[in-house]
């Protein structure tokens, strides 16, 4: 059905997601709108007529794609942040906090491996809570992590 | 109104999820049955809203094969989902409860 074609083939230039999500969302949506055309179908109207009426039922492509790139490209922002988070708090800790504790005169030398130990373990916990379910998210927050270790 | 009646989809898929697993098609049809058309809104916008839902953890989605036609990826609610239908639930109740309270207490001088 070239209308039908012509519709998924618009909506999934607008994603903008990784091909595994845009594939899995395209097969979704067709499968939604075979479903809607067969019901319109079973009402005594042509097939053309049927797959105009489940689309203009359905929405507008750019609305649908709009709304889902918010969803995707959002947590992608979310887990981003996250993932730099190691990084920032590692900063903060090397340039800010213990030059201030060795200025007090209360330490010298380095952070202690107990000390590293809770602050990877701070990180870790912060991610945690924001990037539940995102495979891509860790993964970035792991490389980060370790950019954040060779720091210290 | 209509922000009102989309800021409650979440929970009506999140309820209707509660009952037994659905695929978007047949959530779409269960809430304009349920709502007898009441709750009208393009049928696109529920996928961004489940995926988000999906994303949040409130639903599971799970492709299942079906032997005549194509393969249609089922949501549940997960126990996460229930925690927030619940709060949601009570929440829709007190805000209804106070806001008809509310304009009980304005339509009476007007009506004596």
């Amino acid at each position: 059905m070239p209308y039908l074609e012509e519709y998924l083939a618009h909506l999934a230039r607008q994603l903008y997601v990784d091909t595994p999500t845009k594939e899995k969302i395209i097969e979704e949506i067709r499968s939604h709108l075979a479903e809607s055309a067969g019901e319109f179908h079973q009402r005594g109207h042509s097939p053309e007529e049927s797959m105009a009426l489940a689309i203009a039922r359905f929405g507008e492509a750019e609305r649908v794609a709009k709304m889902m790139r918010q969803v995707y490209v959002e947590s992608a922002n979310q887990a981003f942040l996250a993932a730099l988070l190691p990084v920032a708090l590692t900063m903060i800790f090397k340039w800010a906090i213990l030059p201030f504790l060795v200025r007090l005169g209360s330490w010298q030398g380095n952070p202690t491996p107990a000390i590293t130990i809770s602050l990877a373990l701070l990180a870790l916990l912060i991610p945690g809570l924001t990037m539940r379910r995102w495979r891509y998210g860790y993964a970035a927050w792991a490389f980060f992590s370790l950019i954040a270790i060779a720091q210290l | 109104m209509i922000d009102l009646r989309r800021g409650s989809i979440k929970v009506l898929v999140l309820s209707l999820l509660a009952g037994e697993p659905m695929y978007g098609y047949q959530i779409a049809k269960e809430l304009e049955r349920r709502s007898e058309g009441y709750f009208d809104f393009k049928e696109g916008t529920l996928y961004p809203l489940l995926h988000r839902m999906e994303k949040e953890g409130l639903v599971r989605g799970e492709w299942q094969v079906v032997e005549k036609g194509p393969s249609r990826k089922y949501y549940s609610i997960t126990p996460e989902g229930r925690k927030t239908l619940e709060k949601s639930t009570a929440e829709w109740a007190t805000f209804s409860q106070r806001l008809l309270k509310m304009l009980g207490q304005e339509r009476e001088p007007a009506s004596t």
